[in-house]
């Protein structure tokens, strides 16, 4: 839990310092775009460190490329 | 400077670039790959090191045609010239999402090393936090820093790789290569399915990277590129001959980080041993390289998408994103097999090999670009008369407008003064 708010806590720094200092060069859309993928980043961090179940992008991909690895792997004949 | 060069903070030149390429490969392939080409190869596995270097200039042919034909262009900025918007954007978020994967998992492989080998006590996540700040700050600090250390290490890197060899002379047995084709051809072919995902299908890449190459080299890129080719297969074949004639095909492929366990047979007398912690550290520096370019590419790719006009705020909040993912994308060793070994060939060799192949196809069949490699405003003009396609090149007449302007300015105050002068 600590670790949770700990990671909270520099993400909300982070991003306010980033939406100033994008705000301050007159680039608003870039501090949102920045604040938004943080806001992800920090979520992701935060569902890790709470040990909760978080998206996997190689179970994404292991799910599309499935009917096509499994017969090349048999053909290879290893093991894995 | 280029406009794409304005904002990746500098240029480099193509010797810096073939030396980043080298570093990229050698960085996690040098450590891994042998040992999943001998699972296959067995003792046959350096012939397979052999056929892998035309592999290398088959899987760059179509990135290097791509750059003669936009040059100082992206991959971000030529896939919305050729397809159009929509489809260039769903292209580069398809490379976007390529490049996350292939961060974080560079990241996964250095924390399993570094957390299996050199520090088993310390935690995962230290660790890839701990390499994470430094890879930012390097992605911070430009390619033209990236290309000089690439420089600096690339010396270090050949000089421990052939002391290495040099004091493991007397390990070697030829007997380890016997018999020679036992099984015929069909294992040594097959041995080349890992390597056209890792690290082959990894150098797309390049398509972002070309576009920071200094225009006045551009000639000479092709050259640098198929020479640094040949330097990774002769790099790749002295490895898995080295690991061979030392250790034999048996314990190679039941080594995870078999060059780790190859320097730990250095031993000279009592005054030289344990030496293999300076592989590791020759190891740790090439992933570095691989890291940092694999970070900075998913950096601009984003912010060029995005039409940033510097890649630098998306730093933190993407590396946000990639120490949780390195640390969960793999669930255990098994798993890491399966993906390494199985999934990840196919997956890249869709978006590394089969797209730019398709794309090159669909520039040439709609005449984009200019395939002689004439000067960038041949490329550029066409574009802004058709109202402006590229993210970079928007957000670099906005970076480039308020210098446009002071210009104007100038020029208008310098004609004020002479016509008060006359």
């Amino acid at each position: 839990m600590l670790k949770a708010a700990i990671i909270g806590l520099v993400a909300l720094v982070i991003g306010v310092l980033t939406w100033k200092n994008r705000r301050s060069s007159g680039r608003s859309a870039e501090g949102l775009w920045s604040v938004g993928i943080l806001a992800i980043g920090a979520v992701y961090a935060i569902g890790y460190s709470l040990r909760m179940p978080i998206p996997n992008p190689v179970d994404l991909i292991s799910f599309v490329f499935h009917p096509v690895y499994k017969p090349i792997v048999d053909w290879l004949g290893i093991q894995v | 400077m280029t406009q794409n060069q304005q904002m990746m903070n500098g240029s480099i030149t193509t010797g810096q670039m073939g030396k980043l390429h080298i570093m990229f490969t050698l960085g996690s392939a040098a450590l891994i790959l042998p040992t999943m080409v001998t699972v296959i190869a067995k003792q046959d596995s350096w012939i397979t090191m052999i056929m892998a270097v035309g592999l290398n200039f088959m899987f760059l042919y179509a990135p290097l045609e791509l750059a003669k034909r936009f040059p100082g262009q992206s991959l971000v900025s030529y896939t919305q010239q050729i397809l159009g918007r929509a489809a260039g954007m769903v292209y580069t978020v398809l490379y976007l999402f390529f490049f996350l994967v292939l961060t974080a998992a560079v990241f996964r492989n250095m924390g399993d090393f570094v957390g299996t080998s050199v520090l088993p006590e310390t935690p995962r996540w230290f660790i890839h936090i701990a390499f994470m700040l430094i890879v930012m700050y390097g992605v911070a600090l430009g390619i033209e820093v990236m290309g000089r250390s690439s420089e600096i290490l690339f010396v270090w890197v050949f000089l421990v790789f052939g002391a290495v060899f040099a004091l493991l002379t007397n390990k070697m047995q030829v007997s380890n290569l016997l018999p020679v084709l036992a099984d015929g051809w069909i294992p040594t072919i097959k041995g080349l399915y890992p390597i056209t995902g890792f690290p082959l299908a990894e150098y797309v890449y390049v398509m972002m990277l070309f576009s920071c190459v200094r225009s006045e080299d551009l000639g000479k890129l092709k050259r640098a590129m198929w020479m640094s080719s040949v330097v990774i297969g002769i790099s790749g074949l002295s490895i898995a001959l080295l690991l061979l004639l030392v250790l034999g095909a048996d314990l190679t492929l039941r080594s995870p980080f078999a060059v780790y366990d190859m320097a730990k047979e250095i031993q000279i007398g009592e005054v030289l041993e344990r030496v293999e912690i300076t592989v590791a550290m020759i190891w740790i520096s090439t992933v570095f390289t691989k890291a940092m370019i694999c970070f900075y590419v998913l950096c601009l790719t984003t912010a060029q998408l995005l039409r940033f006009s510097t890649y630098r705020p998306l730093i933190l909040p993407l590396a946000f994103i990639i120490v949780p993912l390195s640390l969960v994308i793999y669930r255990n060793t098994a798993h890491t097999n399966l993906f390494a070994f199985a999934i990840w060939p196919v997956f890249g060799c869709v978006l590394g090999l089969l797209m730019p192949m398709l794309l090159l196809a669909a520039a040439v069949f709609r005449k984009q670009g200019t395939p002689s490699g004439k000067g960038m405003k041949d490329t550029q003009q066409p574009e802004q008369e058709r109202g402006g396609t590229s993210s970079e090149a928007n957000s670099e007449q906005r970076v480039t407008a308020p210098e446009q302007r002071n210009g104007s300015e100038r020029k208008e105050s310098m004609s004020t003064v002479q016509v008060e002068k006359s």
